[in-house]
C-alpha cells in the first residue's frame, strides 16, 4: 500500500472516514439537523473529489482497485444520488418521528460501499463491495422500527440479500478455482490463453451463479419477487435511495464484470441475458398495471427499468457496439435516478403520518387515487410529477425518451432487433399506469394533502426540470458516459 | 496428496446445497439465517481447496476465507438484530407469518 | 456575452415565462402580465443586440452568426441542431422582436387591465362588461377585465417562443418545430373565447386548414433528409448538395427532385399563410381577440410561411416549374382576396383579405424570383399590418366602449357601417391608422408599402413577367380601394350611430404600440430605395439590398430601374385612394354600397364550395354511404346482386375477421389479457420470503435445463 494507493481512492476514503467521524459526532448533536448537513457536505466533498479525479486513469492496491473513466463517473453519480437521499429524508423523518442520526451513517456508509463497487477490479472487492453498500441498507430497510412494515422490509431484504450473496460468492469461489485468480484482468488473461480445459465448465457454472446472485441485487425476473415488498415497506427515502444507488451498484459490478471478462464468454451467455431482460421488462410492466398502491407500482417500474438496462448486457455479444453498450447503459442509469427520485419525492410529499403506525396493521400507504387533484392542489408539483411519468414512459419531452432511444439503438445495432421490439411493446405497455397516475392527478376530484418541504420540493423542481433540460441537450452527458465506457486496468 | 480436488468440490456442492435446502425449507428466521451461514461456509472450503491445490504459493485463496468470514459475522449481527426487533413486536421469528406486504 | 450564445437564449424567456404563468403566477393578473412583458422585452433586447452586431460585420451574408451542437446521434455520425442569424435572419429578426414586444405591451390595454371584474362575466366569453357607482352615485357601465387575462399572456409566450425557434433556427427540423408550436398556439388563441361556438369553430377549421399544409410540408422534409442526409441550412444550399438535388428525378409531375422537395415545402408555406386554395382559414381566425389576429395572423406567423420560402429559395428556385406554380398562386391569391375585402363590412375581415392579398404580393414576388423585394415587402407588411390590426382594435374597444354607454347590445361594434366620424374622437388611432393604411395602400414616397410594393412590380416589369405584373397593378389598386373605403367609412364624415358618437379614445398601453409601428410602417421604407430612383436615389444608400441580398451567395442583381412601373404603382395607389374616398364619403348604409354583390361578399363562395366538395361528402360518406350501406332496406331496394355479394362479403369480413380477430384478439383482447395477467401475477406475490426464493429457484433450474436442452 503506497501513498498513490491511497490517492486514486482518495474520495471513497474521505467519505468513508468522514461516515465514521460522523457516527461519532452525533452522539454529541442535539439537532439532527445539523448530522444531516454534515452528512451532506461530506457527499458533497467526496462528490467534488471524485470529479476533480476525473480523466485519470490508474490501478491501484496491486489492480485490486481501478481509477478509469467508469468509475469516475459512477463515484460523481453515488454522491449526487446520496446527497438526493438526504434531502428527500430530511423532512420525512422529522414527520415519522424517526429522525436519528444513524440515518445519516449508514448512508454514507452504504454511498461508500457503492463508490468502492466502481472502483472494483477484483471479484474479492466486487465482493467486499456488495456486502459493504448492502448491510447498512438492510438496516435503512427497517429504520422506521417500530413500524411493522419496515421492519418486516427489512427482514426480507436481510434474507433475500443474504441468500444472494451466497450465491455471488459461491460463483466467485468456482471461478477462482476455474481460473487461479480473482482479478478480472488474470481471468481474462486465463480465459484468452485458452488453457482451461475441464475448468471451462466451473467458469460458467461459476459466472451463472455470480449472474444469479447479482439478479438478486438489481431484481431481474426472475429474482426480482422480494423488491415490491421491500420498496413498499422501507422508509420511502430509503426506497428511493435503494431504488436508484443499489440498482446503479448492481449494475456497476455486472457491467465491470461483464464488460472485462465476458467477451470471452458471451457467445454462451448473450441468449440467458435476452431472456432475462425480455422477461423483466415484461413482468415489471404487466405486473405493474394491477397495482392501485403507488410504491408498489414504482417498485415494478423499477423492476422494468432494470429490464432495459439490461438489455445493453446483450449488445456486449458484438464487439462493435460494446462502447456503446456500456455508454448507453450508464446513459440509461442516469435518467433512470433523475426521474426516479423526482417520482420518490412526489411520493413523500403525499405521504402522511400513518395513522396505523404502531398499530398491528400493515401500513396501507398511499394509493394512486390519493393523487387525485393535485393538479389543482399543487400545480408546480403534478407537472413535475407529470414529467416523471412522462420520463419513465420514454416519451418526449424528457430525458426518459432520450435513455430509451440510446438503448435501443444500442441493441438494434447489435442486432438484437427482436429485443428492442419487446422493449418498445413494453414501454407501450407501461404508458397505461404511468399516464393513469396523471389522469388521476388532473381529471379526478380531490383534496390530497401535501406537505412543503424546501429540501423536497428542491429534490422533484430540479429532477423535472433536469430531466426536461437534460432531454434537449443531452450531448455532454452522453459524451460523458461514453468516455466511462471505457475501461482501463 | 491422495484425495483428489474433486472430493473436496462435492463436499462443498453439498454443504452447499444443505444450506439452500435449510434456507428453503426451515420455517425458523434464525434457522435460515444459519443455514445462509452453511452456504458461506461451503464456499470457504471450495476457497481453501481452491487455493491448496492449485496455487499454494500465494495466499490469495486463503486471505479470500478470511474475508467471508468476517463478512459473514457481519451479516449474522446484523440479521440477528433484524430477527429480534420483528420478534419483539410479533412475537414471532416464523417467516411466513412475516407476510403482512404482498401483492 | 457572445452573439451566438444570445441567439440560442433568444426563445427562451417567453417560453420560461409560458411556464411561470401557467404554474404559479396563474391568479395574479399584474404580475403574469409583468412577466410576460418583462420575457418579450428581454427577447426584444437580445435580439437588437444581435442586430447591431450583424450590422457591425462584414460580408456578413459570408460570415454569419451560427453556431451548432451534436443533438442526436445517427448510428455513425451526429444529427445537429444549431441557430443561424444571416442577413436575411437578422432583418426578420428585426421586425419579429418589435412587433412581439408592441403587441405584448398593446394586449395590457386590449384586456381591460386595471378595469373591474364584470358583472357576469364567464370564462370562455369577452368580457361584458361591470358597473361602478361614482362618487355622486350614478351608475356606469364600464369595460371589464378579461376573465383569462393570466392565460392570454401565457399563450402569447408559448407563441412567441415558437416564432423566435423559428426564426433563429439553422434547420428545418427545429424551423418546424417552431412552425407547429405556432400552430397549436394559433388554434388555442383563435379559440380563446371558447364560449362562443364561432370560435371554437374557427379554431378546429384553422388548425386543420393548417395541418393539411403541414403534413406536405413534413413529407417534404423527410424527402429531403433521405435524399440528402441533412436539414442544415448552409448544407443543403451548396453547390454539389443543389446540383445534386436538381438532377434527382421523381415520377410526380416530372418535377425534379429540388422540385419536389420545393414544391412540398411551399404547400405547408400554402397552409400557413392562408395562400388560395387555403385560404379560407384566416378570416374566420379573426374570431380570436385582436392581438392575436395582429401578432399571429397578421405579422409573425403567416410571415412565417413567406419566410419559409425565402429561406428555402436557393432549393425552391432550382425548378422552373416549382418557381411557376409559386408565381402563380401567389399572384391569383393577391388579386383573388383583394376583390373580396372590397365587399366585406367587418373591419377586421377587410384586414384578414388584405393580408391575405399582401402575403399572395410575397409569394408572387418569389416566384418570379425577386428575392429581396419579398423579403423587403415581407418586413414593411409586417409593421403596417400589425400596425392596422392593432388599431382596428383600438376603433373596436372605442366603439365597444360606445356599446357600453348606450346599453345597445345589438350594435356590432366591428361593422364598418356603424362607425364614421371616429377621427375626431379617437385622434391617435386615427393618424396611426392612416399612416398604416397609406403604407399598404403604397402611398407614394413616404410610406414603407411604396417601396417594397414598387421594388416588386419593378421586378415583374424588368424580367417580362407580365401576367404577373398586371395582376398584382390590379390588385395594387384594389387595396388602395379598399384601403381608403375602410378609412373613409370609419374616421371620416359624421358618425352614423349613437355608440359612434360615444367612442373614446384607448388608454396608452395601447396607443403607444401604434406610434411605434407607424413609426417604422414610415421609414423602413427609406431602407430600400432603389439607387437610381430620380430625385431621391442614392440619397440614403439601397441598404436592404445590399444587406439581404448577400443571403445568397450568388448576389442578385437589383432590378434595372424604369419609369414604367414607377408610374404604374403611383397611378394605381393615388387611383385607388381617391376613388375609395370618391365612392364611399357619401355612403351611410351597406344598401348604398353598389360593389357588395353576393359573389364578392361571399368571398366567391369558397366556404360553400369547400363545404360542398369536402365537408357535405365526407359527411355524406360518413353518414349515408357507409351507414346505409350497412341498412338492410338500402341493400335490398337499390342495390342489386354485386351489392348484395359485396355485403356479404363486408360481412363475412366484419363478423369473422374484424370482429373477433381484430378487435376483440388485437383490440380488446390485448389489453384485457395484459390486464387480467397483471392481477394474475399479482397473486404470485404471497408476501412469504421462502415462497419468493423457491419461486426463483425453480425458475432458475427450468431455465438451466432449457438453456442445456436447447443452446448447449
Amino acid at each position: 500500500m503506497t501513498p498513490s494507493d491511497l490517492l486514486s481512492i482518495l474520495p471513497l476514503l474521505v467519505l468513508v472516514v468522514w461516515a465514521c467521524a460522523l457516527l461519532l459526532v452525533d452522539l454529541w448533536l442535539k439537532r439532527k439537523g445539523v448530522t444531516a448537513f454534515l452528512a451532506a457536505l461530506g457527499l458533497a466533498l467526496t462528490a467534488g473529489l471524485a470529479l476533480a479525479q476525473a480523466g485519470e486513469e490508474t490501478t491501484a492496491f496491486g489492480g485490486m482497485v481501478a481509477l478509469d473513466g467508469f468509475a469516475s463517473f459512477l463515484n460523481v453519480l453515488f454522491p449526487l444520488s446520496g446527497l438526493l437521499g438526504i434531502a428527500v429524508a430530511y423532512g420525512y423523518l422529522k414527520r415519522m418521528n424517526i429522525e436519528r442520526g444513524e440515518y445519516y451513517s449508514l448512508l454514507l456508509f452504504s454511498t461508500a460501499g457503492m463508490m468502492l463497487m466502481a472502483h472494483a477490479a477484483d471479484l474479492v472487492v466486487v465482493f467486499l463491495a456488495l456486502e459493504f453498500l448492502s448491510l447498512p441498507l438492510y438496516v435503512l430497510a427497517a429504520f422506521a422500527r417500530p413500524r411493522l412494515d419496515s421492519e418486516e422490509a427489512g427482514l426480507k431484504y436481510f434474507l433475500l440479500g443474504a441468500f444472494a450473496s451466497a450465491f455471488v460468492i459461491y460463483g466467485i469461489a468456482l471461478i477462482y478455482g476455474a481460473t487461479g485468480t480473482t482479478s478480472l484482468s488474470g481471468i481474462v488473461a486465463a480465459i484468452e490463453a485458452g488453457s482451461l480445459g475441464t475448468s471451462g465448465l466451473l467458469l460458467t457454472i461459476g459466472a451463472a451463479l455470480f449472474l444469479v446472485g447479482f439478479g438478486f441485487k438489481v431484481a431481474a425476473v426472475p429474482f426480482h419477487m422480494w423488491t415490491p415488498d421491500v420498496y413498499h415497506g422501507a422508509p420511502t427515502p430509503v426506497t428511493a435511495f435503494m431504488a436508484v444507488g443499489a440498482k446503479a451498484a448492481g449494475f456497476a459490478a455486472l457491467l465491470r464484470v461483464f464488460v472485462t471478462a465476458f467477451p470471452a464468454l458471451d457467445a454462451d451467455l448473450t441468449p440467458v441475458v435476452w431472456v432475462l431482460a425480455a422477461l423483466t421488462m415484461f413482468v415489471g410492466n404487466v405486473v405493474a398495471i394491477a397495482q392501485t398502491n403507488i410504491k408498489r407500482m414504482l417498485a415494478y417500474s423499477s423492476i422494468a427499468h432494470a429490464g432495459y438496462i439490461l438489455m445493453a448486457f446483450v449488445a456486449f455479444g458484438n464487439p462493435a457496439t460494446r462502447a456503446d453498450a456500456v455508454a448507453s447503459a450508464l446513459f440509461y442509469l442516469v435518467t433512470y435516478a433523475l426521474t426516479s427520485y423526482g417520482a420518490w419525492a412526489a411520493v413523500i410529499a403525499l405521504e402522511k403520518q400513518d395513522p396505523s403506525a404502531g398499530s398491528g396493521q400493515a401500513a396501507s400507504g398511499l394509493e394512486i387515487n390519493d393523487f387525485a387533484g393535485l393538479g389543482r392542489r399543487r400545480p408546480a408539483l403534478a407537472a413535475a410529477m407529470t414529467v416523471f411519468m412522462l420520463s419513465l414512459t420514454g416519451m418526449p419531452p424528457t430525458l426518459g425518451l432520450v435513455g430509451k432511444f440510446y438503448l435501443f439503438r444500442t441493441v438494434i445495432e447489435a442486432g438484437q432487433v427482436w429485443l428492442a421490439v419487446i422493449g418498445v411493446l413494453t414501454s407501450l405497455i407501461s404508458a397505461y399506469y404511468y399516464l393513469r397516475v396523471v389522469v388521476v392527478m388532473y381529471m379526478r376530484e380531490g383534496a390530497p394533502e401535501t406537505t412543503r418541504e424546501p429540501w423536497l420540493d428542491f429534490t422533484w423542481a430540479v429532477s423535472a426540470l433536469a430531466t426536461v433540460i437534460l432531454s434537449f441537450l443531452p450531448m455532454a452527458l452522453f459524451a460523458w458516459a461514453s468516455a466511462a465506457g471505457v475501461m482501463g486496468f | 496428496m491422495s484425495i483428489p480436488l474433486s472430493w473436496y468440490l462435492l463436499l462443498s456442492v453439498a454443504l452447499f446445497c444443505v444450506g439452500l435446502f435449510g434456507v428453503l425449507s426451515r420455517r425458523n428466521a434464525i434457522a435460515i439465517l444459519l443455514s445462509v451461514e452453511l452456504m458461506l461456509n461451503a464456499v470457504n472450503i471450495n476457497l481453501v481447496a481452491f487455493w491448496r491445490y492449485l496455487d499454494p504459493a500465494r495466499m490469495a485463496g486463503q486471505a479470500f476465507a478470511v474475508i467471508v468470514f468476517a463478512v459473514a459475522a457481519a451479516e449474522v449481527a446484523v440479521g440477528l438484530a433484524l430477527i429480534i426487533a420483528v420478534y419483539r413486536r410479533r412475537k414471532t421469528v416464523v417467516a411466513d407469518e412475516i407476510d403482512l406486504m404482498k401483492w | 456575452m457572445a452573439t451566438e450564445t444570445i441567439i440560442w437564449f433568444l426563445p427562451l424567456p417567453p417560453l420560461l415565462a409560458f411556464f411561470l404563468i401557467v404554474l404559479f403566477t396563474n391568479k395574479n393578473k399584474a404580475l403574469s402580465h409583468g412577466i410576460a412583458v418583462g420575457a418579450a422585452g428581454l427577447s426584444w433586447l437580445g435580439s437588437m443586440l444581435v442586430f447591431v452586431r450583424a450590422l457591425g460585420v462584414e460580408e456578413f451574408g459570408k460570415h454569419a452568426f451560427e453556431s451548432v451542437i451534436n443533438w442526436l446521434p445517427t448510428g455513425e455520425t451526429w444529427f445537429q441542431i444549431g441557430v443561424r442569424i444571416d442577413p436575411l435572419g437578422a432583418a426578420v429578426l428585426f421586425f419579429v422582436a418589435w412587433t412581439i414586444f408592441m403587441i405584448f405591451i398593446y394586449s395590457i390595454g386590449y384586456h381591460n387591465f386595471g378595469q373591474p371584474e364584470g358583472d357576469h362575466d364567464r370564462k370562455g366569453l369577452p368580457p361584458h362588461g361591470a358597473t361602478v357607482t361614482d362618487a355622486h352615485g350614478h351608475k356606469h357601465t364600464v369595460p371589464s377585465v378579461e376573465p383569462m387575462y393570466s392565460r392570454f399572456f401565457a399563450f402569447l409566450g408559448l407563441f412567441a417562443f415558437g416564432m423566435y425557434t423559428l426564426v433563429v433556427s439553422n434547420n428545418l427540423l427545429t424551423l418546424f418545430v417552431g412552425w407547429e408550436i405556432m400552430g397549436l398556439c394559433s388554434y388555442l388563441l383563435i379559440g380563446f373565447w371558447y364560449g362562443k361556438p364561432s370560435a371554437r369553430n374557427a379554431a378546429i377549421k384553422a388548425f386543420m386548414t393548417t395541418r393539411i399544409g403541414d403534413v406536405f410540408m413534413l413529407l417534404g422534409i423527410a424527402f429531403l433528409y433521405s435524399a440528402t442526409g441533412t436539414l442544415t441550412f448552409s448544407e443543403i444550399f451548396t453547390e454539389e448538395m443543389l446540383h445534386h438535388l436538381a438532377s434527382i428525378s421523381t415520377p410526380i409531375l416530372g418535377l425534379s427532385g429540388a422540385g419536389l422537395i420545393g414544391l412540398l415545402l411551399f404547400i405547408g408555406t400554402v397552409g400557413k399563410s392562408a395562400q388560395w386554395p387555403l385560404h379560407v382559414w384566416l378570416p374566420d381566425a379573426m374570431e380570436g381577440p385582436t392581438p392575436v389576429s395582429a401578432m399571429i395572423h397578421a405579422a409573425t406567423m403567416v410571415s412565417a410561411g413567406v419566410y419559409a420560402v425565402i429561406r428555402m429559395f436557393p432549393l425552391i428556385s432550382l425548378d422552373p416549374a416549382t418557381m411557376s406554380i409559386v408565381a402563380f398562386i401567389g399572384a391569383f391569391t393577391a388579386l383573388f382576396a383583394a376583390t373580396i375585402a372590397v365587399a366585406q363590412n367587418d373591419i377586421k375581415r377587410v384586414l384578414a383579405y388584405s393580408t391575405i392579398s399582401q402575403l399572395g404580393y410575397m409569394i408572387a414576388a418569389l416566384g418570379i424570383g425577386a428575392y429581396v423585394a419579398a423579403a423587403f415587402h415581407l418586413i414593411t407588411h409586417a409593421f403596417f399590418k400589425a400596425l392596422l390590426f392593432l388599431g382596428s382594435g383600438s376603433v373596436i374597444h372605442g366603439m365597444e366602449h360606445g356599446v357600453l354607454h348606450t346599453g345597445n347590445h345589438h350594435v356590432d361594434p366591428q361593422d364598418m357601417f356603424n362607425m364614421g366620424g371616429l377621427r375626431k374622437k379617437m385622434p391617435i388611432t386615427f393618424w396611426t391608422f392612416l399612416i398604416g393604411g397609406f403604407a399598404l395602400s403604397g402611398f407614394p414616397v413616404i410610406t414603407a408599402g411604396f417601396w417594397s410594393k414598387d421594388e416588386i412590380l419593378a421586378d415583374a416589369f424588368a424580367h417580362g413577367h407580365w401576367a404577373v405584373f398586371i395582376t398584382l397593378a390590379v390588385a395594387a389598386f384594389l387595396t388602395a380601394f379598399y384601403t381608403m373605403r375602410q378609412i373613409t367609412l370609419t374616421f371620416l364624415g359624421e358618425p352614423r350611430t349613437e355608440e359612434a358618437r360615444h367612442a373614446q379614445e384607448t388608454p396608452w398601453t395601447m396607443t403607444l404600440p401604434l406610434v411605434v409601428l407607424a413609426f417604422f410602417a414610415v421609414t423602413y421604407g427609406w431602407v430600400g430605395i432603389p439607387e437610381h430612383f430620380p430625385l431621391l436615389g442614392g440619397l440614403v444608400p439601397n441598404w436592404f439590398h445590399e444587406f439581404v441580398g448577400s443571403t445568397l451567395a450568388e448576389h442578385p442583381e437589383a432590378a434595372p430601374f424604369s419609369i414604367w412601373p414607377l408610374l404604374t404603382s403611383l397611378a394605381v395607389a393615388l387611383g385607388g385612394l381617391f376613388f375609395g374616398w370618391l365612392v364611399y364619403r357619401n355612403v351611410k348604409s351597406p344598401a348604398e354600397d353598389k360593389l357588395q354583390i353576393p359573389v364578392l361578399k361571399n368571398k366567391w363562395y369558397f366556404d360553400e364550395a369547400y363545404d360542398f366538395l369536402f365537408v357535405k361528402p365526407a359527411y355524406w360518406i360518413a353518414e349515408k354511404f357507409t351507414y346505409l350501406f350497412m341498412d338492410r332496406a338500402v341493400i335490398d331496394g337499390i342495390l342489386h346482386v354485386v351489392a348484395r355479394f359485396s355485403l356479404f362479403l363486408g360481412h363475412a369480413f366484419r363478423n369473422y375477421f374484424d370482429k373477433p380477430v381484430v378487435n376483440e384478439l388485437i383490440g380488446d383482447g390485448t389489453g384485457n389479457l395484459v390486464k387480467a395477467s397483471g392481477r394474475g401475477l399479482r397473486f404470485i406475490q404471497t408476501g412469504r420470503v421462502q415462497y419468493y426464493m423457491v419461486v426463483s429457484m425453480v425458475l432458475l433450474v427450468i431455465f438451466a435445463v432449457l438453456y442445456y436442452f436447447l443452446i448447449v
